[in-house]
């Protein structure tokens, strides 16, 4: 019954279609506009969740899955199909959108309509990208969306939104010019071929384990820049900081983790050899991966410490939870002699949770941290104090919000943090040690910033803000109950990533 | 009571603490009042009638049974419920067994197990000299609960279970939280009553939160789900220190004892990451099948394992498996320090006092405080074992513990605010407690953990009672409230005393049978020096404690009023708890009493609290050397005891009491005697040189120096805005190549028909040179 619906193309297609219909409203009737992109991003945010419960996790595998012919010419087609890791991603993505469009409720008033639509059309690129099964599909999504997010910036943005959007742009192109290459290699060496199983099927065979360093080096750094990964992360905070909302929101909670997905879906099956390979006689890829990844850990907290600017804040709080998340997926390759692949699996599975988990917590912050620059105007956080006593409810929510951030038992972070450590610690102690200090430099960033904006004295405009709208509550309330949800009840979300991943780490069991 | 009221006893709470949250601020502070204290009582109850369950289950026998007969005894015994099936974790390389509990008498069974071929004779052994008797499997506890609520997650061979464990030590916990934390909630409705509805609401929304927390850190079986109760409380405390957020100094106390607390919660995370490497290793060579995790029941297995297959050649670097054991425990007593205020991380409790006092009294001296001590008793089957560089972990656990009770017990003497003199007390009676369970003698730490509970749960409601009266925290601003607020003054004096250890009091025998095991320990053969050192440093501490207890209670009820306005005594709310908590102060005391000052008849009810426990911690050398009667070390002690609590008693009644208060309170001391007190007073200057003049600034500093300078100029200014510059330079300056002039567009074509070709040539072997040096490095 089900194999004859095709639910990844609807996924795809809903908000697609959803842009044109958007155009059929009237430019005067925002309200209208908003409600019906909510609607989409709703029925979208449905369509998705059969991928999630009809996954056959006995199976394994990539389910739902679609061939089309496209450019027949030179090889590629319109494949798309999913397994555990990119269900969970597409799920996390569908349900954010219709959380961006709450959080855009009242702060975006200026070309509403060609706002959602970009929004929409970033929705359907984002999916693309975690259902593509095809190299060249896969490349065109991840450029695609890159075209809503430069508008969502250089025409939403701040003061300085252009600047951050060129930045943004032109950051993210560079690393789209390596993957290119790297993709235009594979295409010739693995037999004039895009489709991902084939690729997979010749791979690591077809490259030599010094093409494998290099086409690995190109992939590396372009969803190192996607993720990012200390030291090409400078484009982030200013984008952050420009970004509108919503345009956060999305950034922080999916865009963010496509170079995460790009690093489990490329660079670990298909580059094994390339990764281990010391460079120069000096360290490994790897290597390298897994210490600027802990560095980062340290790096983007000491960063967050510094920052005056609340936004900027969280844009470095995610330097941090990233470096983590970068360095789980690389430390199983670092263990040498003594590699546990139970670690190594159990590395990458909380690497992959702690993609959705810090998705959720830090979509939250930011969509707090909008809701406090609608009614403030400003996100400095020396201007901002004391806001628990006009506004509860906010509080509540960024404490909840905050909690999260720094992995507190009981919320996703905490499971995906845990399983990182654990798996890194049985294969490479000194690099979980300091991966691990996030623990304690997370609280301090951001104990410390809700200690100077929620709590102290009340003074000036502080006193008058608002407290949360019926309209924020519908977007942060799921948002925050997600977190619960995903911390204590992690079984259903992991069960459908193990096949996936140990098929990842039994590549190098052997 | 069936075990499925485990989960119940913490639901309880956690329902109370919800209800609060949503509808208390709708429903105004009655309902509030009504939600907030029941919740914490029932949670007593439940409590109360689970302890009589596992009393009458002391006296359970427990049969071991194979797998097919487990069915059999299934359909035969099914109907009767005297009996019950579970699952244990075999100690030393058995694996996982089912065992079937029987309740006392188990004759009928035996007979009934016979004639139904569900025991072999064969299977029956002979123990004691008793007549046939059914196998005692002796590491099963019979008066032990374990509940599975579920699993959390399971990835790969680990598995994390919502699995509780109520035993003995656990159900004393589970009481002390409950009953003096419903005390502490009747006690706050009068104490908070001024506060706004909202205010009030969510002031026991957290103090029910934390109930729920601490009894999660307290049932859980696995080291995981301890430490969600862990860092639980940890967010409640943060929470509640912070409760007044208006203030600015109470938000950064609050985010100074989290931050704190967490550094010490690395230290338990880095601890269990050990014990899982070391869980995984002993999976591997088939202890307990291919499953491994942080069960309390399964890291027992590990002990005999880690001997054996210790020597892991992938964590050399740690050596052998024991002393893998040995870095766990020390960053598992990291964590201790953290949670407990220990040095070198006791620097958050003094400052946590920023709280409501109820908090102080809960929170931050009953329950919370004490869960390092309680963990190291729950884990003392892996302390007993555990060795760093040689040295025993416990060693290093009573050190720390002999060197925080004298610091902060020094400092406690010098502070004017009466909640600190409190604060530091309780910092040094937890060292107190350290000391014991450094010292083995786990039972004496509990015993002192729960009699402390009462004095200090008493004496931080008291000082709440006086401060609610006096309206400052200040005691240079009391003295004479004992004719304002007779029953505060009563109750605050049988605190004081206890705390103390005045003899017959509870304090007196708690804190002496700690020093008791330290001062036996040092008589034992072969004991290091440091056993005499920190005895007397515990003497010298009790010394210390006697002295500032007196200061305490002479500054705040005797000589004259100093302050201003007229204080009260508080509403029955408030004194009714004060004297059920005074009474449990004296009366706790039966639950210790030691053997010498027991007759014959009730010998078995000497030290029963410790004793009671041997059944579940590891057992103290000194109680193997206490076998043979050798009274006169315990008669030394008490002595010893004795002479320093009711000397230094009596030296501050006559001697400091006939002091005008302004000299007591050390507001005009002259020469070494004031720099000596503000060195005191500033608790070492610890906090200000490694704190506030030490990590703090030199944290911001260098975030803030690496973010301008690296970051912002280096990075992104520099580096990456450069690439770009140099990109529009070097555009500019291509851009004259394309002049439109012919002859120019030749010269080019000519040079380009010389060198592309040449460096077709040359390409190749560059090329492979230059991937023969970058990334063949590996290969060759």
């Amino acid at each position: 019954m089900v194999e004859g619906i095709p639910l990844l193309e609807i996924t795809i297609l809903i908000p697609l279609l959803g842009v044109l219909f958007l155009a059929w409203i009237p430019e005067d009737d925002p309200e209208a506009t908003r409600s019906a992109t909510l609607a989409l991003s709703l029925i979208t945010f449905l369509a998705s969740l059969p991928l999630y419960f009809m996954y056959d996790v006995e199976a394994g595998g990539y389910q739902f899955a679609r061939v089309y012919d496209w450019l027949g010419p030179i090889g590629a087609q319109f494949s798309l199909g999913v397994d555990g890791i990119s269900v969970l991603l597409i799920v996390l993505t569908t349900f954010l959108v219709p959380i961006a469009v709450l959080a855009s409720w009242k702060g975006i008033d200026k070309r509403v309509k060609s706002f959602h639509a970009a929004l929409l059309l970033m929705e359907a690129t984002m999916i693309g990208v975690f259902a593509a099964r095809d190299l060249l599909l896969f490349f065109l999504f991840f450029e695609v969306q890159l075209v809503p997010m430069f508008l969502f910036i250089g025409v939403w943005g701040g003061e300085d939104r252009v600047r951050a959007a060129v930045k943004f742009f032109l950051y993210t192109a560079v690393g789209s010019l390596l993957m290119l290459a790297g993709i235009a290699y594979l295409y010739v060496k693995a037999g004039h071929t895009f489709d991902m199983t084939a690729i997979s099927a010749a791979m690591p065979g077809a490259l030599s384990t010094s093409e494998q360093f290099w086409v690995c080096l190109a992939f590396l750094i372009a969803f190192g820049i996607k993720v990012p990964v200390f030291p090409v992360h400078t484009w982030l905070p200013h984008a952050h900081v420009q970004a509108p909302t919503a345009g956060s929101v999305i950034l922080a909670a999916v865009m963010l983790k496509m170079g995460g997905y790009g690093f489990v879906r490329f660079c670990l099956p298909w580059f094994p050899d390339g990764l281990v390979v010391e460079m120069g006689g000096m360290f490994s890829l790897a290597t390298l991966m897994t210490w600027l990844g802990v560095g980062g850990v340290v790096y983007g907290a000491l960063m967050a410490i510094a920052q005056t600017d609340l936004k900027k804040l969280i844009a470095y709080s995610s330097v941090s939870h990233l470096g983590l998340v970068v360095a789980a997926l690389f430390a199983g390759f670092t263990a040498g002699p003594g590699f546990v692949e139970g670690g190594h699996a159990r590395a990458i599975t909380g690497s992959v949770y702690q993609m959705v988990g810090h998705g959720l917590s830090t979509g939250a912050l930011f969509f707090l941290v909008g809701c406090i620059y609608d009614r403030r105007h400003t996100k400095k956080i020396a201007e901002l104090s004391g806001l628990a006593k006009p506004a509860p409810k906010l509080a509540t929510c960024f404490v909840i919000a905050s909690l999260a951030s720094v992995a507190l038992p009981g919320t996703a972070g905490f499971v995906g943090e845990i399983l990182m450590l654990l798996g890194m610690f049985e294969n490479n102690v000194a690099a979980a040690a300091v991966g691990a200090t996030g623990m304690v430099l997370g609280a301090v960033y951001m104990l410390w910033a809700v200690q100077r904006v929620i709590f102290g004295p009340t003074e000036g405009a502080n006193k008058e803000v608002q407290d949360l709208e019926p309209v924020e509550l519908w977007g942060l309330v799921p948002l925050l109950a997600a977190i619960f949800v995903l911390g204590l009840v992690p079984g259903p979300f992991l069960s459908r990533m193990e096949p996936a991943i140990n098929q990842l780490a039994g590549l190098y069991g052997g | 009571m069936t075990t499925s009221t485990i989960p119940l006893l913490i639901l309880v709470p956690f329902l109370g603490a919800m209800l609060n949250a949503f509808f208390g601020r709708r429903f105004g502070k009655s309902f509030v009042t009504c939600i907030g204290v029941s919740a914490p009582l029932i949670a007593f109850v439940m409590g109360a009638a689970l302890f009589g369950d596992l009393r009458q289950r002391d006296g359970m026998t427990i049969v071991q049974l194979d797998a097919d007969l487990q069915r059999q005894v299934a359909e035969q015994f099914g109907a009767s419920a005297r009996y019950e099936l579970v699952t244990v974790h075999g100690a030393h390389g058995s694996s996982e067994r089912q065992v079937l509990r029987v309740e006392e008498p188990y004759e009928g069974f035996v007979s009934y197990a016979l004639a139904n071929r569900l025991i072999t004779e064969g299977e029956l052994e002979t123990e004691h000299g008793a007549d046939a008797v059914i196998a005692r499997a002796g590491d099963v506890d019979p008066a032990a609960l374990t509940f599975e609520l579920g699993n959390w997650f399971r990835v790969g061979g680990f598995e994390v279970n919502f699995a509780f464990l109520l035993d003995r030590i656990s159900i004393l916990l589970v009481l002390v939280i409950t009953g003096i934390g419903s005390l502490i909630h009747i006690y706050s409705t009068g104490y908070m009553g001024d506060r706004p509805a909202g205010t009030f609401a969510r002031f026991f929304t957290y103090l029910n939160l934390f109930v729920a927390a601490m009894l999660v850190l307290v049932l859980g079986k696995d080291l995981l789900l301890m430490f969600v109760g862990w860092e639980g409380v940890g967010m409640c405390s943060y929470l509640l220190i912070g409760f007044d957020y208006g203030d600015k100094g109470n938000a950064a106390c609050g985010t100074k004892a989290f931050v704190v607390n967490r550094i010490g919660d690395l230290g338990f995370v880095l601890g269990m990451l050990c014990l899982v490497v070391l869980g995984r290793q002993a999976a591997l060579s088939g202890v307990g099948g291919d499953v491994f995790s942080l069960d309390v029941e399964f890291l027992r297995t590990l002990v005999g394992h880690g001997a054996e297959h210790g020597a892991a050649a992938a964590h050399g670097a740690h050596g052998g498996g024991t002393s893998m054991i040995g870095v766990a425990c020390l960053l598992l007593f990291i964590g201790a320090t953290g949670k407990s205020a220990q040095i070198p991380l006791h620097i958050w409790l003094p400052d946590a006092m920023a709280g409501p006092t109820p908090v102080s009294a809960l929170i931050h001296a009953a329950t919370m405080v004490t869960a390092g001590i309680y963990m190291i008793t729950r884990l003392s089957f892996l302390f007993e074992h555990a060795e760093v560089f040689g040295v025993p972990v416990l060693g290093i656990v009573a050190v720390i513990g002999g060197l925080t009770a004298f610091c902060a017990g020094a400092a406690a003497i010098a502070q004017d605010d009466i909640k600190r003199v409190l604060a530091y007390s309780t910092v040094s009676q937890l060292g107190y407690m350290f000391l014991g369970v450094g010292a083995a003698a786990y039972g004496a730490a509990v015993f002192h953990l729960v009699t402390h509970a009462f004095f200090k749960a008493l004496l931080f409601l008291g000082a709440g009672s006086v401060i609610h009266a006096c309206h400052s925290q200040s005691m240079s601003k009391m003295g004479g409230l004992r004719e304002y607020m007779p029953w505060t003054h009563k109750t605050m004096m049988i605190g004081g005393f206890a705390l103390a250890g005045f003899p017959l009091l509870s304090g007196f025998f708690s804190k002496d049978l700690i020093l008791f095991h330290v001062l036996a320990r040092s008589n034992m053969e072969g004991a290091h020096w440091l056993w005499p050192l920190l005895y007397g440093m515990g003497v010298f501490t009790a010394a210390l404690t006697a002295l500032y207890s007196m200061r305490l209670l002479r500054l705040t009820f005797y000589g004259s009023y100093r302050g201003s306005g007229h204080p009260h005594e508080s509403p029955w709310v408030m004194t009714v708890p004060l004297q059920i908590l005074a009474l449990g102060a004296i009366l706790a005391s039966l639950l210790g009493w030691p053997k010498l000052f027991m007759w014959s008849g009730i010998e078995g009810y000497a030290e029963l609290l410790p004793h009671s426990l041997h059944a579940v911690v590891a057992g103290s050398p000194v109680d193997r050397m206490l076998e043979e009667p050798k009274h006169w070390l315990e008669i030394l002690g008490l002595g010893i005891g004795t002479l320093v609590a009711v000397g230094f008693c009596v030296l501050g009644f006559f001697v400091l009491w006939n002091l005008p208060p302004s000299e007591i309170a050390w507001e005009r001391p002259v020469g070494w005697m004031r720099r000596l007190r503000e060195f005191l007073f500033r608790a070492w200057m610890y906090d200000e040189v490694v704190n506030k003049q030490g990590a703090q600034p030199a944290v911001k500093q260098l975030s803030y120096s690496l973010w301008r300078w690296f970051d912002d100029k280096t990075l992104d200014q520099g580096l990456v805005d450069g690439m770009g510059r140099v990109g529009v330079e070097l555009s500019h300056m291509t851009r004259a190549a394309q002049s439109g002039r012919v002859s120019s567009y030749l010269r080019w074509f000519a040079m380009g028909a010389v060198v592309l070709p040449l460096l077709a040539i040359l390409a190749s072997p560059l090329f492979s040179l230059l991937t023969a040096w970058f990334a063949g490095g590996g290969t060759h």
